[in-house]
């Protein structure tokens, strides 16, 4: 395979809550559009056009259905590029990465715009039905086991208490306060028509005062799931309802793009960052929001790279147990993982959740001017993702 | 068979009237019997001549369902499938014409019985507490398969239609109404023909509304986010309590999810593929074996002495007014019989009128008797602290506690006021019958009557013959079970008689797996998961381990040096002696109990350590957690403990809940083929030791 080259990129504020702002105050269509005219005046864009348009949604439904990606090129005027709404759930925003990433490094197009947008506010996921949501049968299998109930489940796993996740929910709190007084960032304002501007900075959630130390999972639904889990943990008898909202992420809104091609051919051209490698696997675990650690695993694997030469680690942050079980079992060090904070302080946009990471993960980079840097994530549906990038910038 | 009357306002009345029969049964036959009738009925409506059809039945009950001698042992699906497909077109055919159909409903239907029914266009049921309706056959393993889930879908909804549809009771006429399952209620047979001709004169074509354009189930179809929450739930709930195979339960969640998102004769065909595929399943195959063919066996006295005149038991004395006197003499007095219940003194003896007070309530709550009857029920029942009032009893059965001296000055007392024909029964857990009735008068008018808590759910009775019992005792002890509606097995006067004797190998197995070094966790997943209702050490600790232990030293002096100790014995003892964890009672076992139902296992090595890392193939604990009681069975078959194959099946079903659908203990082995099962004994009496070690009489199946 051809190497493959992040070339730019973009990410819009993320705001966190599903009670809803800015993102609620202009359609997808328009904010696509604008994104899309920003990117396309600036260098790269210019020296090599994209020739297609991979967009990550996750639910696409309402105004993200059918092929929103095109309708955007249409509607920004850009009839020339192709696009493709892609679903893999909350790796729909990497894996659209890695689309873009296979067809470059197979020759087929010289550049691809990738990335993923989340509009949970506004669009309801429970309105993308099919069999996986609906069908009796896929509700016995253990990735149809309620996303909570897995991360209570997999604490329990890797042996994590209460205590544990709360330091390191506490930590992770402590980080990316500083990142506005960052001197690097891809991130985009969005503005409405007049220029006026809806949202320029990341909204962080709220941190709710009355529903913290209460169990996320309803006993109820722990008992009603708890006999399929012993089905496939033979050991397990109980296990405690450890997470709370202060050790879960809440949901935000957001949007993130990268401009990908190949081998840099004029000077112009510098690229950000090189692809070392990218894996996406369903996890031997088959439960929601496992397989990070396995992921991370095989990329390094692919990349050649030790897990020492990696200098920065980010990972997905659903709950802190995902998180911390990830840190455990890869043996890193607190201080090299989401270096500038995660999905706990930031909010979690799910489908634009792996575009908006390595987004971060690049500015983290360059600011700290170090080489590698890994990214791993995990979604509800059992699939994992690990990507390793090389920053040139 | 079918009686054709038409009257003056060309209503024509078909009354179901099987020759040769008690009952009307409709079978693979019944299309030979309607279809001429049909077509005539539709001659009949082209030339104008046929106002409405009324069906009722000739016979107490208005028709019985299916025809499970000739479904068992079927394993070709197409043969089925068309069997399902025949059926459904019959009724297709009564229910589409558009001449309005009523179903007088003058006795029981159950199954296909009830699903004629439901192809009516109007239901009209007497109002007879004795009547039974409905469709219990997940009960069996299977669905109904003549359109019966698709009727109950689109006239109930997706939600209501599964609670029927699991429901494995029947419905009485009022509940029925109240369901939604008939839509009037008659007070007698001739004002149910006047209010079916009432009705019929009424309408002009008629159509059942999923046969009309446009329309839709009531409370939506598989797409409506309650009905998949509600389907999915159920699933889940379905696939945590079972183990591992297609049930019945799962067959109607998904032709739930299915059917309703399809037209309806769509849904029809739909139902006979998953009709199909249950009934060709061993497990339901199984369940027909035991549920119909075993049960039948002994219902109709297969088992029961032969040679003398059947006993019809009027009044009953019981002496002891806890949990089993008060649920015998409930189970009693529903089944029309008197009782009087005896205590130390009247105060006492009154908490079985509490008990019997509380559970009619209930039973008016659901409609299934009335304020009059509940009335006339409890005028029945008379308590007393003196044995006296026994002196008109048929029957005086104790239920004392489980204390030898206690029990036996009880029946000396009552003795004295019984009269030489009255036969006494005694529920017994572990004191050998004959050594009750060594120091009573007649002891050939004593047996041991071994009732399952809680009495009025558990259907299973142990009739224990003990050494002095006569067989007619037996044979009036096999009546006085059936009188109450409950299944009957004479077994022998051993230790734990059949069923606790069984039950133990299980509980004494999981305790083995501990020693092994399996975690308890394990242990308990993997029992309730091989499709015990209770885990092996959960049941240790109710019993209490003395009990447990008890068992084994009477099955120790039973074979004296031929004896083989059990590993679990090693364990039993270290509980009993050293750690003083001896069960529920103390708060301490196996597990560890707080409050009223927490409990948590107790974190202990028994072997040492707990080996996590122990490579364990579940299928395996599956197969020794059931073997060993298998082959317990068959022991106790040869040793004569229990006598028919058809007993010990539903005894290990009922009694203790051995998987229905293996169709009980001995069943299994024809599940698992012998062959197989032999030499999987050999296997794990390889591994681990002679308990594995098939008797005789199943070496000797192999021949």
């Amino acid at each position: 395979m051809n190497p493959v080259y992040i070339y730019d990129a973009l990410r819009t504020p993320l705001e966190a809550g599903l009670s809803g702002g800015a993102y609620r105050e202009i359609r997808p269509l328009d904010l696509l559009r604008q994104t899309l005219l920003v990117l396309s005046k600036r260098e790269f864009w210019r020296h090599v056009p994209p020739s297609d348009f991979i967009l990550g949604c996750a639910t696409p439904v309402g105004d993200l259905g059918k092929n929103i990606a095109r309708a955007a090129l249409l509607h920004a005027g850009m009839h020339a590029i192709s696009g493709v709404q892609l679903n893999r759930f909350d790796l729909s925003g990497l894996d659209a990465v890695g689309w873009a990433m296979a067809r470059i490094g197979a020759g087929m197009e010289a550049a691809v715009l990738a990335g993923g947008l989340c509009l949970q506010s506004s669009l309801d996921a429970r309105q993308d039905r099919g069999a996986w949501t609906d069908d009796p049968d896929m509700a016995i299998l253990p990735t149809g086991f309620p996303p909570v109930f897995s991360a209570d489940l997999q604490s329990w796993l890797h042996a994590l208490d209460a205590d544990g996740l709360e330091a390191y929910a506490k930590n992770a709190r402590s980080r990316g306060q500083d990142i506005s007084t960052s001197d690097f960032s891809y991130l985009f304002p969005i503005l409405d028509d007049n220029g006026l501007t809806l949202i320029d900075q990341d909204r962080l959630p709220e941190a709710s005062e009355t529903s913290e130390g209460l169990p996320l999972l309803p006993e109820v639904v722990y008992q009603r799931f708890l006999p399929l889990a012993q089905k496939k943990y033979f050991h397990l008898e109980h296990f405690p309802r450890i997470h709370a909202a202060s050790t879960a992420a809440a949901p935000a809104d957001g949007l993130g793009l990268l401009l990908l091609g190949g081998e840099p051919t004029t000077a112009a051209r510098v690229p950000l960052a090189r692809i070392r490698a990218y894996v996406l696997l369903e996890s031997a675990e088959n439960l929601p929001f496992a397989g990070m650690t396995q992921a991370a695993e095989a990329a390094l694997a692919r990349s050649g790279l030790s897990r020492e030469q990696i200098d920065l680690w980010a990972c997905d942050e659903p709950f802190a147990g995902i998180a911390l079980a990830f840190q455990r079992s890869m043996q890193l060090d607190p201080e090299r993982l989401n270096v500038s904070g995660g999905n706990l302080v930031f909010g979690r946009p799910a489908a634009a959740n792996g575009s908006y990471l390595l987004i971060r993960m690049l500015e983290d980079l360059k600011n700290k001017q170090l080489s590698f840097g890994l990214l791993a994530l995990a979604d509800h549906s059992g699939s994992s993702g690990a990507i390793i990038v090389e920053n040139l910038g | 068979m079918i009686k054709y009357h038409k009257d003056t306002h060309n209503i024509v009345t078909l009354t179901l009237d099987m020759s040769g029969r008690p009952d009307n049964v409709i079978n693979h036959e019944i299309g030979n019997a309607f279809m001429p009738v049909v077509s005539h009925l539709k001659a009949e409506k082209a030339k104008g001549l046929l106002k409405g059809v009324i069906i009722t039945s000739a016979k107490g009950t208005f028709l019985s369902g299916g025809d499970l001698d000739y479904l068992y042992q079927r394993s070709d699906a197409a043969g089925i499938f068309s069997f399902s497909e025949q059926l459904k077109f019959v009724l297709r055919e009564i229910e589409r014409p558009g001449v309005p159909v009523v179903a007088a409903i003058n006795g029981s239907a159950l199954g296909i019985g009830f699903e004629l029914a439901l192809a009516c266009h109007y239901r009209i049921v007497l109002d007879k507490p004795s009547i039974v309706l409905g469709l219990p056959e997940s009960g069996m393993g299977l669905i109904p398969g003549s359109g019966g889930t698709v009727r109950l879908m689109w006239q109930l909804g997706i939600r209501q239609a599964y609670q029927v549809l699991t429901s494995d009771v029947g419905y009485t006429p009022r509940e029925a109404l109240k369901a939604g399952l008939v839509d009037a209620l008659a007070p007698g047979q001739k004002a149910m023909l006047e209010m079916a001709k009432a009705w019929l004169l009424e309408q002009g074509e008629a159509r059942r509304f999923w046969d009309r354009p446009g329309s839709s189930i009531p409370g939506g179809d598989a797409t409506h986010p309650e009905n998949i929450e509600f389907l999915r739930e159920r699933s889940v709930a379905v696939a945590a309590e079972k183990a591992d195979y297609f049930s019945a339960a799962q067959a109607i969640i998904l032709m739930l999810y299915e059917g309703s998102k399809v037209d309806f004769d769509t849904a029809c065909r739909i139902e006979s593929r998953y009709y199909a595929r249950l009934l060709v399943s061993q497990p339901t195959q199984n369940m027909i074996k035991a549920f119909w063919l075993d049960r039948k066996a002994i219902e109709r006295g297969d088992t029961r002495p032969k040679g003398f005149g059947k006993f019809r038991p009027r009044r009953i004395g019981i002496i002891g007014a806890g949990r089993m006197g008060s649920g015998i003499a409930l189970s009693c007095l529903l089944n029309g019989m008197s009782v009087v219940i005896k205590d130390v003194s009247k105060l006492i003896a009154a908490n079985a009128l509490v008990y019997v007070q509380g559970k009619l309530a209930d039973l008016e709550e659901k409609g299934r008797i009335d304020a009059q009857e509940s009335k006339a029920l409890l005028n029945r029942i008379q308590i007393t602290d003196h044995v006296r009032d026994f002196e008109h009893c048929d029957i005086v059965v104790e239920a004392v506690f489980e204390n030898y001296a206690l029990k036996h000055k009880v029946t000396r007392e009552a003795e004295a006021f019984l009269d030489e024909y009255s036969l006494f029964g005694s529920n017994s857990i572990s004191i050998p019958i004959s050594t009750l009735a060594e120091a009573c008068q007649r002891p050939e008018n004593y047996v041991g009557l071994h009732f399952f808590p809680p009495v009025e759910e558990v259907p299973l009775v142990e009739i224990v013959k003990g050494r002095q019992s006569s067989d007619e005792s037996v044979a009036r002890a096999f009546d006085f079970v059936r009188s109450m509606q409950k299944i009957p097995i004479i077994v022998k006067d051993v230790w734990g008689f059949y069923a606790a004797r069984v039950q133990n190998t299980f509980i004494l197995e999981g305790i083995t797996m501990l020693q092994e070094g399996l975690s308890p966790a394990m242990v308990e997943n993997l029992g309730r998961q091989s499709g015990m209702p209770r885990a092996a050490l959960e049941l240790a600790d109710e019993l209490g381990l003395e009990i447990v232990l008890r068992y084994e030293q009477l099955a120790a002096a039973h074979y004296g040096v031929r004896y083989i100790q059990h590993p679990a014995v090693h364990t039993l003892n270290k509980m009993l002696t050293e750690w003083n964890r001896p069960g529920k009672s103390a708060k301490a076992g196996f597990y560890t109990y707080q409050g009223d139902e927490g409990k948590t296992l107790w974190q202990h090595a028994y072997a040492g350590e707990i080996r996590m890392d122990l490579a364990v193939e579940p299928q395996e604990i599956f197969e020794r957690l059931l073997f060993v009681q298998v082959i317990e069975a068959f022991w106790c078959l040869q040793e004569g403990v229990i006598r028919t194959a058809a007993e010990a099946n539903l005894g290990s079903i009922y009694g203790w809940g051995f998987p229905a659908c293996k169709g009980g203990v001995i069943q299994f082995v024809q599940d698992y083929g012998i062959q197989n099962f032999l030499s999987r004994c050999a296997h794990f009496e390889a591994l681990h030791g002679p308990r594995f070690k098939p008797p005789r009489m199943l070496t000797n199946l192999e021949g």
